[in-house]
């Protein structure tokens, strides 16, 4: 057969696995925007953690405050400041403040988990941005062009002929293609791998803080009481008007105006989540609080769902590619050998390499 | 008297959330009707000793998940060496080819000089031959 036929089977053999291969792009923009999706909400969940950590910070601080405006309220001042001062009220409110510490301490363990979740998403972004392909085939293009420019100086250096520009294009293209389709393959496999190795992660998160919710939640609504205490007992002193920051820890769509009391008795669509006696002394902190973390959590549900769908719609038989690149291999391997074969030829065809005839003495 | 609900949580911490709300929602009144100093301190250290319960209970239950949340961050740390690692991996190979292309271009380099200088070898004989 000669070379130009073996050259055209050869670009038969490329476009064939071009064809079956063409599916074989790395969905790096759909990596991007699960990335994305992910560094917002690990953002999102860790400044929550923190907030929540930070005000339960506060609480024995604010129950100090909040106590002893209550006990003043129903006293005569200068009993307030009496059993304000006295060592029984130091030892009762001090009591508080060793419990406060620890958990403050684990709920920061917890904001440090979404730091690491963001990190994650970090890398994957990283990876969706980085152009395996080109950067791939860029660097085997310049070594095949060397690498030509390396076999034409050699056989001219033995005094063979080098190797012709059309064979050397042909190499240097097979050989980019290859890189190409490896580079696309091996970052479908990456991305397929990150993919999975933070939905795994991302499902021990969820069942881990679904765990541990009544916890959370409890210290969340110790917050919101703590809080909504002391603002009640500012309210109280003439200190404000209503405490807006009750407004903000109510579920969406439910607010309280500013003439609270008679409105809430006459709405019992503001009651609902929220049951204050006269006083407005308390509310159902608990379960608000319950339902805001539910809330959290499923934001961490909406990731794995996202995860779950890049999967879904990035599958790639690496099976059919391996049978490609092994077809590939093999056609690359006849033709080199086919080269060997050639470029022997040429050498042994020289005329300073053909058999000279001896010389016969007289 | 306020109404407690709550969706989660076992029994005990149900119980531990209401008496806390509920000490605290009847601190005033009760501090109200303290005829004594002693009441007062009574009132104040129910509400203490039921905030320093629920804290206690939130304390032990994060203190015992966290091996699981512990898991979860070596998980997290696992996965973001995964990702990084194989990146990294690429951009050698892609490193490796620009370092073979060096070594290429060294080598076509001697390769043209030692032809260079074989032919400056061989014209000199070649010339005494032919004469």
């Amino acid at each position: 057969m000669s070379f130009n036929r073996r050259l055209l089977a050869l670009a038969f053999t490329t476009l064939l696995a071009t064809v079956l291969t063409a599916c074989a792009t790395p969905n790096r923009e759909g990596g991007a925007t699960l990335a994305s999706q992910g560094q917002t909400t690990a953002d999102a969940l860790r400044i929550e953690s923190d907030g929540a950590a930070s005000e339960f910070q506060k609480i024995q601080g604010q129950f100090v405050i909040s106590t002893i405006m209550d006990l003043c309220d129903t006293r005569a001042a200068a009993d307030c400041v009496r059993l304000a001062r006295s060592k029984q009220m130091k030892a009762t409110l001090s009591e508080g403040s060793a419990q406060v510490r620890p958990v403050v301490e684990l709920l920061r363990l917890r904001s440090k988990v979404f730091a690491k979740l963001r990190s994650v998403y970090d890398a994957f972004a990283q990876e969706a941005a980085y152009d395996a392909k080109g950067e791939l085939s860029k660097a085997v293009g310049e070594f095949a062009e060397s690498a030509g420019s390396f076999a034409g100086a050699a056989a001219s250096a033995l005094g063979a002929d080098p190797l012709s520009a059309s064979a050397l294009s042909a190499a240097k293209a097979l050989a980019q293609f290859i890189a190409e389709a490896k580079a696309n393959a091996d970052q479908i496999e990456r991305l397929r791998d990150d993919n999975a190795a933070t939905l795994l992660a991302l499902k021990a998160l969820s069942a881990a803080l679904k765990a541990e919710q009544k916890y959370e939640a409890t210290a969340r609504g110790m917050v919101m009481i703590s809080s909504a205490e002391l603002d009640v007992q500012l309210r109280r002193a003439g200190f404000g008007s209503y405490p807006a920051r009750l407004n903000a820890r109510l579920p969406a769509g439910d607010t309280i105006p500013e003439s609270a009391d008679a409105d809430i008795r006459a709405n019992p669509g503001l009651r609902e989540g929220i049951d204050l006696d006269e006083e407005l002394d308390s509310y159902d902190a608990f379960r608000i609080a319950d339902q805001n973390y539910t809330a959290t959590l499923g934001s961490i549900d909406a990731l794995v769902s996202a995860h779950e769908s890049y999967n879904a719609e990035n599958a790639f038989d690496l099976a059919q590619f391996a049978l490609v690149e092994n077809e590939l291999a093999l056609a690359i391997g006849r033709w080199s050998d086919l080269k060997m074969k050639e470029t022997a030829a040429h050498i042994a065809a020289k005329p300073e390499n053909a058999e000279k005839p001896t010389k016969t003495h007289k | 008297m306020a109404k407690q609900t709550t969706s989660t949580g076992d029994e005990r911490q149900e119980e531990l959330r209401r008496n806390y709300l509920q000490a605290i929602e009847n601190r005033h009144g009760d501090l109200a009707d303290a005829k004594s100093d002693d009441e007062a301190f009574a009132v104040l250290d129910n509400i203490t000793k039921a905030g320093n319960a629920l804290m206690k209970s939130i304390k032990e239950g994060l203190e015992g998940n966290a091996p699981a949340i512990e898991t979860v961050f070596k998980d997290l740390k696992s996965a973001n060496d995964l990702v990084e690692t194989g990146r990294k991996n690429a951009e050698k190979l892609a490193s490796l080819f620009g370092k073979m292309k060096t070594a290429t271009d060294s080598a076509t380099g001697l390769a043209t000089a030692l032809e260079k200088a074989a032919k400056a070898g061989k014209t000199p004989k070649a010339a005494k031959t032919n004469s």
